[in-house]
């Protein structure tokens, strides 16, 4: 028998929370008269309430999915589906009310805007209360705001791409998030120009039995580059709380986009999303995603690789602690010739946490040059937890270099004893081999954002005092 | 044989027909070989086939005819509702009954466990309406180095045949189970092979089926392997209009080992599914699965692998792998290969590879003088003898020959 590691998992950081002072807020559960409030409250044209509408037709049609995660506890009543914490959005961090700002301080958002990002939104519930981007991107010609904004200041540039990505019937999540959306971000790179420091989005949930549904779209011009970052955190309430995002991304020929997800959210949270971006010629888009919180995970985010020479990446690390279920990967679907893809997977399962791959490489028929390369990597570190692969591979075009493998393994003893021997407590030893086992995904990090991605595993596997 | 008939009619009332809506027949085309519809066409009322045919009821018995051919041990040909063996001195121990004798309590408790786990409509009506079948048992130490030819001749439009090999404690044999229904044009063949290896048995399964150009062939088999047992198996898909097996392997026993193959071929208008289950009941059990497959153009192969681990099972091996080959373009090749962990002491692998004929090896041949037809071919048996080396020997050509004459 193996012996258990001991690690423990650590106290989660971001569990505080503040009373409900919300402005406003919708009654629990879902009919047309909230989709109908929330359209009103944000003043928005009758063109995005009746695909709103269409949105909840579908989301009632759509059955559930019968695969992946456990869903069952999942009470769409109790919910609430729309809370406006302040009355307008800021652009300073002293505007905000003061626990709202106190929230986001002890995240750490104000300190590193002023350190490494280009641009700040921070959402609250159900909206964005705080947002900014430098002058000089703006001078450029960079869109970054709240998508309500967007949808006032740069209709055309909304109703052209909006739910073409991702259609309101996609999935029952999808077609829940186009009934109920609110905040998100919206992105628009014009040609040629290139965003060297990251822009970033904070959400954050402070309500109980809340269901955040942000909706993000990024526009990346011909030629252009971003590299988008989201961070996530909640209270632990006793009751679930759901976060149904839809992400769409378009990155134009020659544009590339890379989109960095630290998913921190607590142990009452079902996180359900939706992400996928289409690349066209010689575009480039890479997602990586990282899911350490939430109770259960399902996201597979996807690159339709449309134009030749297009490139789809997507590194995805999970962590499945106690109580946890992580089903994730990703989807590429090589629909032009001489493209290539690359999903790097890396899972750790601990106390009984069950962390799923699931994924797609689709070729369609005609196609030449085409090269995909799958590894999945998973880790266990106790005879309690469990991992999954379901690797899917659809292949219909002859010239086609398709490489998939996949490995289960635990920190072996010999790798401890190692360690130890080097005067290395169990611990110590274990956190060395984890941080090891995941080195070629924090790699592809910024520099401070592997520092704090290395600090959340710490905390994961520690057990440090908040 | 009735008692086997009757829990298999159990629960086959109880299962549902499959539907596309599922995961394992998602991708079949149950629209062209109609399921239900041969099933009240044929199997409901149910007429025992021997029913109302005295001369068969004699017969139900296995006709010894002298001596098996050279390079093989032992010959059993159904041919015409008879089962007629041929066997050489050193197989004088091998039993064999017909499926609608009496035979030994061991096989009715084997096929008793198969009818529990049965979770699929197709499996369960295989046992519970069978149309004949045979159980050959080798017994315990008899080692037999030449292989058994199992052939069966299909000359009906529908056939639901079962065969159960039984492999006793420290036994050895070669299996080579050859389905041949090329005089059934149509045919709709729902087979089912059972195997159990005792301890310390050493076994190999070579399945292998001929079909007509049009017809649906569905095959399920599922081995059970006990103490130090281990089984080699290859199965055979080349062409075929639909084509759907399911092989499962159950390491139910500390030391158990599955070495598990396939090679198949997708000509055009073929549609071929490989399920592959290597199930680690037990730990330190080892199990290695390498599927082949070439597709050609207008061709469609699926493979589904999974390798599932129980929660006990520590220490264990477990390796799956796929490999197709696409020519031209209008081919298409799934590939699925899963793995379900219950446990952390384990080694699981599985890696998956699609991919063309290598244009520089091809132009090799070329330059040395060998035409391009033949260089393809050169390369394809290249590919495919890492499994075609398995079968026993005296058969190799057969199949060898068959393969290139589907891609000629």
């Amino acid at each position: 028998m193996s012996e258990t590691v001991t690690v423990d998992i650590g106290e989660y950081k971001y569990g505080f929370a503040f009373p409900d002072r919300s402005v406003f807020k919708t009654r629990r559960g879902l009919d047309e008269e909230i989709v109908r409030t929330i359209s009103q409250m944000k003043n928005e044209p009758e063109w995005m309430l009746q695909y709103r509408l269409r949105g909840l037709e579908a989301f009632r049609r759509k059955p559930m999915p019968n695969w992946g995660a456990d869903l069952s506890e999942i009470n769409f009543d109790e919910i609430y589906y729309y809370a406006k914490p302040t009355d307008d959005r800021k652009e300073r961090w002293e505007e905000l009310p003061e626990e709202i700002r106190a929230t986001y301080d002890r995240i750490g958002i104000p300190e590193a805007e002023r350190k490494f990002l280009a641009g700040v939104g921070a959402q609250y519930d159900s909206e964005i209360v705080y947002h900014n981007i430098r002058s000089d991107l703006e001078r450029k010609g960079v869109i970054f705001c709240a998508p309500e904004d967007a949808v006032r200041d740069y209709p055309e540039l909304v109703r052209k791409y909006f739910g073409t990505v991702i259609p309101f019937n996609d999935n029952k999540f999808a077609a829940l998030n186009t009934a109920v959306w609110s905040g998100g971000s919206f992105i628009y790179v014009p040609p040629g120009v290139r965003v060297e420091i990251p822009l970033q989005a904070y959400f954050r949930i402070n309500l109980e039995s809340f269901g955040q549904f942000e909706r993000t779209l990024i526009i990346a011009d011909e030629g252009s580059f971003v590299h988008y970052i989201e961070g996530c955190t909640a209270p632990i309430y006793s009751r679930n709380s759901l976060h149904s995002a839809v992400v769409e991304i378009l990155a134009l020929k020659g544009a590339r986009v890379r989109y960095t997800t630290i998913q921190n959210w607590s142990s009452n949270v079902y996180n359900l999303v939706t992400k996928r971006a289409v690349a066209y010629e010689e575009a480039v888009v890479e997602w990586v995603d990282g899911n350490i919180g939430s109770k259960r995970t399902m996201k597979y985010p996807a690159v339709y690789l449309l134009g030749p020479k297009a490139h789809g990446e997507v590194l995805s690390i999970a962590f499945a602690g106690k109580g946890q279920e992580q089903d994730t990967g990703g989807k590429i679907v090589h629909a032009a010739s001489d493209t290539s893809s690359i999903i790097t997977s890396k899972s750790i399962s601990k106390d009984g946490g069950i962390a799923s791959y699931r994924g797609l490489i689709k070729v369609y028929p005609n196609l030449v040059g085409i090269k995909s390369h799958v590894v999945c990597d998973a880790l266990l570190l106790d005879p309690q937890s469990k991992t999954n692969t379901y690797p899917y591979i659809e292949i219909e075009s002859e010239d086609v270099s398709m490489e998939h493998e996949a490995r289960v393994s635990r920190i072996s003893e010999e790798q401890l004893f190692y360690l130890r021997s080097r005067g290395l407590s169990e611990s110590e030893a274990s956190l060395m081999i984890v941080n090891g086992f995941l080195d070629p995904m924090v790699k592809q990090l910024p520099l401070e954002y592997a520092v704090e991605l290395n600090r959340l595993i710490e905390l994961e596997m520690e057990g440090s005092v908040g | 044989m009735e008692r086997v008939r009757i829990e298999a009619r159990e629960v086959f009332d109880k299962l549902p027909w499959p539907e596309r809506s599922w995961e394992s027949w998602r991708r079949t085309p149950l629209e062209k070989v109609k399921p239900e519809q041969k099933f009240r066409q044929f199997s409901s009322p149910y007429n025992h086939p021997y029913n109302n045919r005295p001369e068969l009821l004699m017969s139900s018995r296995v006709l010894e005819s002298g001596r098996s051919r050279e390079g093989w041990a032992f010959e059993v040909h159904r041919t015409s509702n008879l089962w007629v063996c041929h066997r050489s001195e050193e197989t004088q121990g091998v039993e064999l009954y017909d499926w609608f004798s009496d035979f030994p309590e061991e096989g009715t408790l084997v096929l008793e466990k198969r009818i529990q786990r049965l979770s699929d409509r197709m499996q369960a009506w295989n046992l519970a309406y069978p149309t004949h079948g045979l159980i050959l048992k080798v017994p315990n130490h008899q080692r037999i180095s030449a292989p058994i030819l199992i052939q069966v001749e299909e000359d009906e439009i529908f056939s639901l045949p079962h065969l159960l090999i039984l492999l006793g404690r420290d036994s050895e044999a070669h299996i080579v189970v050859r389905f041949d229904a090329r005089k059934a044009p149509g045919i709709f063949l729902n087979g089912g092979i059972t195997y159990q290896g005792e301890a310390n048995a050493q076994g190999t399964l070579v399945v292998d089926r001929l079909l007509p150009s049009e017809g649906g062939f569905f095959l399920s088999f599922e081995g059970y392997l006990k103490r130090d047992a281990s089984l080699r198996s290859v199965e055979i898909h080349v062409g075929g209009q639909v084509s759907k097996s399911n092989w499962k392997v159950e390491l139910e026993e500390e030391g158990a080992k599955g070495d598990l193959g396939g090679a198949y071929v997708a000509t055009e208008g073929s549609h071929l599914e490989m399920e592959l289950t290597q199930s680690h009941r037990s730990g330190h059990a080892q199990s290695n699965s390498l599927y082949k497959g070439v597709v050609a153009s207008g061709g469609k192969s699926v493979f589904q692998g999974l390798i599932v681990v129980g929660e006990g099972a520590t220490k264990t091996d477990a390796y799956l792998a796929n490999r197709n080959l696409l020519l031209g373009s209008g081919a298409r090749a799934d590939s699925i290969p899963r793995l379900v962990i219950g446990n952390d002491d384990v080694r699981c692998t599985h890696g998956s590879t699609t991919g063309k004929l290598n244009e520089m090896q091809l132009f090799y041949l070329r330059s040395r003088g060998i035409p391009s037809g033949e260089a393809r071919q050169i390369l394809i048996e290249g590919f495919l003898e890492e499994v075609i080396s398995s079968i026993p020997h005296v058969y190799q050509k057969d199949v060898l020959s068959r393969i290139a004459e589907s891609l000629s």
